[in-house]
């Protein structure tokens, strides 16, 4: 197995509540479970066809515990390559939390690319239930970058 | 002076300029379209980024994103092999004023080339051996253009002043009446 796609994984428990994750590819299968919290901070490739279709045919994901990957919610994804921005200024407060309500058309968050800076409103009502990225972290075209439950 | 280079291309082309900057050992960072993110050249980079949906209008050819891109991974080059933004000199002129490196020709040299009449007339005056041709552009009166024909001697080819890959050439291999 590719040791990207393993790194990818990785990520993705780091940023799911799930503690374990096992992945059976034809002969090729990896389980990773969740230990003592990893120091790395995760890059800017993350994988999204995995976050956005965990349970496409291709990828068979076998969950050994209650929470499945669909409990992330709805993915709000970046539209372009950028810096990624929590915060109207630097020092600033974020416009969003994890637990707040967000309607659509609420700005999440800035996209910084080439001194542009975008703001990012929300394609969906609901609740934040994960920020996926760091303020101030790269973002690539469509990677997730928060979950509105 | 080059430690990281950006290929923006994709396939065959982006694996000549990663084994060329594997060769140099120069760091590499692949940008791709939303569906490429499988190819080899993807797997094989030191880094890679999704710059795009899929027409490669709005990721192989978009030119902020692949600015972008390499602001975020702090690229000092980019490389942009063959076709796509290769022969833009409005992208080699954005690259150089955002402080990277355009692997290719300059803006200017990438224009004169770009236009065939300027860029026989670069070449003469430069001293380069060149084909005997109309020296400009043609015109439009029959009676020059036979003119113009008999004196270069036939066969003769027509070309557009813009344009690659030999489209909208025409061969005329004798005089017509």
């Amino acid at each position: 197995m590719d040791i990207r796609k393993v790194k990818k994984l990785i990520e993705l428990l780091e940023e799911s509540n799930i503690n374990e994750l096992e992945i059976v590819e034809g002969e090729e299968s990896v389980r990773i479970s969740r230990g003592i919290p990893a120091a790395v901070a995760p890059q800017y490739a993350v994988a999204p066809s995995i976050v956005a279709s965990p349970a496409s045919a291709a990828n068979p994901v076998s969950m050994p515990t209650d929470t499945a990957i669909e409990d992330l919610g709805h993915m709000v994804c970046s539209p372009m390559v950028g810096s990624f921005y929590a915060s109207p200024a630097p020092g600033a407060s974020a416009f969003v939390n994890v637990g707040q309500t967000v309607s659509i058309g609420d700005v999440l968050c800035i996209v910084e690319a080439m001194k542009m800076m975008n703001q990012i409103e929300s394609d969906r009502g609901g609740t934040i239930a994960a920020v996926l990225v760091e303020d101030g972290d790269p973002v690539e075209f469509d990677q997730p970058m928060f979950s509105i439950v | 002076m080059l430690d990281k280079v950006l290929i923006a291309n994709r396939g065959e082309i982006a694996l000549r300029i990663l084994r060329a900057c594997k060769e140099l050992r120069i760091k590499t960072v692949a940008v791709h379209s939303k569906i490429d993110a499988n190819l080899k050249h993807v797997k094989l980079a030191d880094e890679a980024l999704c710059i795009g949906p899929n027409p490669s209008s709005q990721s192989y050819l978009n030119v902020p994103a692949i600015i972008s891109a390499m602001e975020i991974t702090n690229s000092t080059g980019v490389h942009p092999g063959y076709g796509f933004l290769a022969e833009n000199a409005d992208f080699a002129e954005r690259v150089e004023r955002s402080g990277f490196v355009f692997i290719g020709p300059t803006a200017a040299v990438i224009r004169i080339m770009g236009d065939k009449v300027a860029a026989i007339q670069a070449m003469q005056k430069a001293g380069v051996p060149t084909v005997p041709g109309s020296n400009g552009a043609l015109n439009s009166d029959p009676k020059i253009l036979r003119e113009t024909a008999e004196r270069i001697g036939f066969p003769v080819i027509i070309k557009a002043a813009a344009g690659g890959g030999g489209e909208v050439c025409g061969l005329s291999k004798v005089p017509k009446r």
